[in-house]
């Protein structure tokens, strides 16, 4: 799971925002995804299926492909913007939100009900701003210009970081809008002024530069082999009309989320009414501007930027802003030197020297240096670095996504308590508990409510240990993360604990460390119910169940295409790093393996579409017409219905034990 | 091979009573994937009812783009193409009804079964086509049950693709078509990344299908199994047109034929102190005679 955890990785946990911003995202979301549907089943038809699912597929096992940057860590793509470039806005929104979903559902990353905003963030706002962006960037030039994948890459900078900036808002605007009585925050505890620098500067320093490495690479690569880009044959009255729907598009859904966001504070009408007179003043001039900042700076192209530089003047946003522009610049000098340079091959990878020159070889003929019992030529590297280096990193990853999907079908098919009941039932019931566990913020409830967690695992023979572990290295490594500066006195006052500096005084306070265990803890219970959820039950059952919540069956379709495609494609990569691997010897220099980690992904990219049309051939053989028919889950037993309504039971005695206490 | 001509009575008569005979009429068929790539050049056959046929052909003679033309998943540039008498175009798949009528009546087995295997678990896999086809939920319940039991794969039901081996997919695949009850099966390179027993296990269900009234098309470049699963053989070329069409036996027999289409080549090998080269396949039994004197090399086959 390291994978799924990485710090500029940007999935937002369940828990970490509240239920009435997830609401409100997928509202946001939900024309996105109905205009992006509605667009593939014009534009492509029947075949959006196994496009979408393989594509999907083909963004999840990117996102492992880990490439290495200054200062010995390794981020990841995500493929958002390369999806889009290559396929469309419609597709990349679509075949991201897959993925993200996959994520969640089976790999435990970015929460379930935090999924509309995740798929706002990287879904939507990613792929269609990074699009916009290489359309203006690209103009007029034909296919294989360098100004064309200059023009991904800086589209795949502009994008990660939106997307970027829009989870530090989603996150940044909770505690302003949701906190109990005595001012401590029920979500994520830290304002915009915290947010926004800390996960803005990683994006612009490192993951952003990375995935417009990559994303060049790889639009390099798919020239190169001769597939054709989404937008390269269409006539220019057909872009045209496209782009204006697109804009439209994004002003609906901003609107929307604009609009949408003051409901939760309705939802939360008694904590609104237990605040101070004075208090009911700040925050009524504070939460109307934070939210009409979103509303009238939306989006505007490169302004939103300099927006927040002008509304607040505060050096924190000026800071990132500068370092934005910056980069910017720094960016596209350096891609643009990457691409002059692209004609020297380093000749790490190809070890053997060239045939000699006056040796002509006919075909089936042995080069004589062939013959050679030991190849001297060969340049004698020696291991020179230390620890595994990306090659071994990324094997690893892409064997733990693998042995997953394999482990966790092991504690579905075992004889237990959740393992007999129906998928849709258990979904009910653990995404309700899973709800709960946001609203509580008494100790003693949820600790109770993680204790009904184990003893579910243990009565439906999930190891404890392995539950425990799985929750409790990964949760307090993203929250924890992103709760630590609140331990501070500088964020939260209190009675210091332990005083790390004297002079200036800076101390781990105890409200500040009550307020950063209280959310860890919140988040691993919600993570603990969720895992569960994925543990106990089949995948397939998992997916069909799903349709309880509304789910349209092409979704569950699309997605488990995917999941199934996701091992044909892990199979792939995984061979290409060991065919590497294989041919190399030692470590080899950074700028080659970012290199390396393009053209693998331009190499998948090219499977990927074979792959896509020979799936279509396969369904449309067997009588496919574009409508999803799902084989029908059985019917409910008595076992079911008692284990809703003692499901029920628990969340009473959570919500009274929360009131009575 | 059929000709077909306007005007004549006989030959419109003929046309009348092609449902009864043929399976698969082609005629004139032109086909490519990209311009000036051509994967068939005006290529006419006729495959009757019940009949058991090979195409012959090296890789990318265009055995495959035949299959799927006959399969309509790919339609021709220029030429027609028929299935049990009905003609195949990109008009009549508009038609849901005509759609399913073909392809319950045409199976096709792709030669990856990888891309054949997209759904989440074995079962879903199986009930794929049927439900496609709107058939009643119980109905598809029992052929799942069936057709697994037929092929062996029962306990497999349950089971991700992915987990399975390189035989158990094509069993799951050919479970997955089977179930439709096709009257003619295309199958596209079948042993191909099969094991010896997988492969023979597959030679004889070929057969035994065959027995039970199906039409078989296998395209193959594995010699060694086509006297078994086709009594005649038409052999494509490196052209993209068909150069034979005749009894397997015979067409096996042709040495020149296949060594012209590339199908088998001149083997070099050592028998002693002797160094020769004569035509050869892989597949049958490899058996000659030397004269040690002359070095003349006499087959037997």
């Amino acid at each position: 799971m390291s994978l799924c955890y990485n710090p500029t990785y940007m999935h937002i946990p369940d828990s970490a925002i509240s239920p009435a911003t997830s609401l409100a995202a997928v509202a946001a979301m939900l024309p996105a995804w109905l205009a992006a549907g509605r667009r593939l089943r014009f534009g492509l038809g029947d075949r959006q299926v196994p496009l979408l699912a393989i594509g999907a597929a083909f963004c999840f096992t990117i996102m492992m492909f880990n490439i290495p940057v200054p200062g010995g860590t390794t981020v990841h793509p995500t493929g958002a913007v390369l999806l889009a470039v290559l396929l469309g806005p419609a597709a990349a929104i679509i075949g991201m939100t897959v993925a993200l979903a996959i994520q969640a559902l089976f790999f435990g990353d970015g929460g379930v009900l935090a999924l509309g905003a995740n798929a706002f963030t990287m879904a939507f706002a990613m792929p269609v701003c990074g699009y916009l962006v290489y359309r203006a960037v690209a103009g007029r030039s034909p296919q294989n210009s360098p100004r064309r994948s200059l023009a991904a890459g800086i589209g795949a900078y502009v994008g990660l970081n939106i997307a970027a900036l829009l989870t530090a808002v989603l996150l940044g605007i909770q505690p302003a809008l949701y906190h109990a009585a005595d001012g401590r925050a029920l979500f994520f505890p830290f304002g915009l002024k915290v947010a926004i620098p800390a996960i803005l500067t990683a994006h612009l320093l490192i993951a952003g530069i990375a995935e417009a490495v990559i994303t060049v690479a790889a639009v390099r690569y798919i020239n190169a082999i001769g597939i054709s880009m989404y937008d390269s044959g269409a006539d220019s009255s057909d872009l045209r009309y496209r782009g204006r729907g697109r804009m439209e598009l994004l002003w609906v859904a901003l609107g929307a989320l604009a609009a949408l966001s003051p409901l939760g504070i309705l939802a939360q009408g008694g904590a609104w009414g237990e605040w101070g007179a004075t208090e009911l003043q700040e925050r009524a001039g504070y939460i109307p501007a934070g939210l009409s900042r979103v509303e009238e700076h939306g989006w505007k192209g490169f302004n939103l930027l300099p927006g927040y530089l002008s509304d607040h003047g505060k050096w924190a946003y000026a800071g990132a802003a500068l370092i934005g522009i910056v980069l910017v610049t720094v960016c596209i000098v350096t891609v643009g030197r990457l691409l002059r340079r692209g004609g020297d091959s380093g000749n790490t990878v190809s070890g053997f020297g060239e045939p000699p020159e006056e040796t002509r070889v006919e075909p089936g003929d042995i080069p004589a240096w062939m013959l050679a019992a030991e190849d001297d030529s060969i340049a004698g590297v020696t291991e020179t670095g230390r620890g595994a280096d990306f090659v071994e990193r990324t094997l690893a990853g892409i064997a733990d996504a693998a042995r997953e999907s394999v482990v966790a079908e092991r504690w579905a098919r075992r004889d237990g308590l959740l393992q007999h009941l129906d998928a849709r039932v258990k979904i009910v019931g653990l995404c309700g508990l899973i709800l709960l566990t946001a609203f509580l913020h008494r100790p003693a409830a949820l600790v109770s409510l993680y204790a009904v967690a184990l003893l579910l695992a243990r009565f439906s023979r999930v190891p404890l240990g392995l539950m425990i572990r799985r929750v409790w290295l990964a949760v307090p490594l993203f929250v924890g993360m992103v709760t630590f500066p609140a331990v501070l006195n500088i964020v939260t006052p209190g009675r210091p604990l332990v005083v790390i500096f004297r002079e200036p005084f800076l101390a781990v306070t105890d409200a500040g460390l009550y307020t950063a265990l209280l959310l860890t803890f919140r988040v691993a219970v919600a993570v603990t119910f969720a895992t569960l959820l994925a543990l106990t039950t089949r995948w397939d059952d998992l997916l069909r169940g799903l349709r309880v919540l509304f789910v349209p069956k092409v979704f569950l379709v699309i997605v488990a295409m995917t999941y199934r495609y996701l091992a044909v494609l892990l199979q792939s990569a995984s061979e290409m790093f060991t065919a590497r691997k294989s041919r190399t010897l030692g470590r080899t220099a950074r700028r080659e393996s970012r290199r390396f980690v393009g053209g693998a992904i331009g190499a998948l990219f090219g499977k990927t579409v074979t792959l896509t049309e020979d799936v279509y051939a396969a369904m449309l053989s067997r009588g496919w017409s574009g409508e999803a028919r799902l084989l029908e889950p059985v019917r409910l037993r008595a076992a079911d219905a008692v284990w809703l309504v003692a499901m029920a039971g628990v969340a009473a005695a959570a919500i009274a034990g929360e009131i009575l206490a | 091979m059929h000709k077909l001509a306007g005007g004549d009575s006989r030959v419109a008569a003929d046309l009348n009573d092609a449902p009864a005979i043929h399976a698969i009429q082609l005629e004139g068929v032109s086909f490519g994937y990209a311009e000036g790539v051509p994967a068939l050049c005006d290529v006419t056959l006729a495959i009757a009812r019940g009949e058991k046929v090979a195409l012959l052909g090296a890789n990318g003679s265009g055995k495959s783009s035949l299959l799927k033309v006959m399969s309509g998943l790919v339609h021709p540039h220029s030429g027609f193409v028929r299935a049990f008498g009905d003609e195949i175009n990109e008009r009549v798949f508009r038609d849901r009804g005509s759609a399913h009528r073909l392809r319950r009546r045409i199976g096709f087995i792709f030669q990856n079964s990888d891309t054949q295997l997209f759904c989440a678990t074995v079962r879903e896999e199986i009930a794929f086509g049927p439900l496609q086809m709107d058939l009643d939920l119980g109905e598809v319940e029992r052929r799942i049950g069936d057709v697994a039991a037929m092929l062996g794969i029962g306990s497999l039901l349950d089971r991700a693709p992915f987990q399975l081996s390189g035989g158990e997919k094509k069993k799951v695949a050919l479970a997955s078509v089977l179930v439709m009850n096709p009257a003619a099966l295309l199958f596209d390179e079948p042993t191909s990344g099969l094991d010896p027993r997988s492969q023979r296990w597959l030679v004889e269900l070929i057969v035994s299908l065959h027995r039970a009234g199906k039409t078989i098309v296998t395209a193959t470049h594995d010699l060694g199994i086509v006297p078994e699963i086709a009594d005649r053989a038409i052999v494509m070329n490196e052209d993209h047109t068909i150069t034979a069409s005749g009894p397997a036996c015979e067409i096996l027999a042709d040495m020149d034929l296949l060594l012209r289409v590339n199908l088998i080549h001149e083997h070099a090998h050592r028998h002693g102190t002797l160094i020769h080269s004569h035509p050869h396949h892989h597949g049958g039994d490899h058996d000659h005679d030397h004269n040690q004197d002359t070095g003349i090399v006499t087959e037997n086959s």
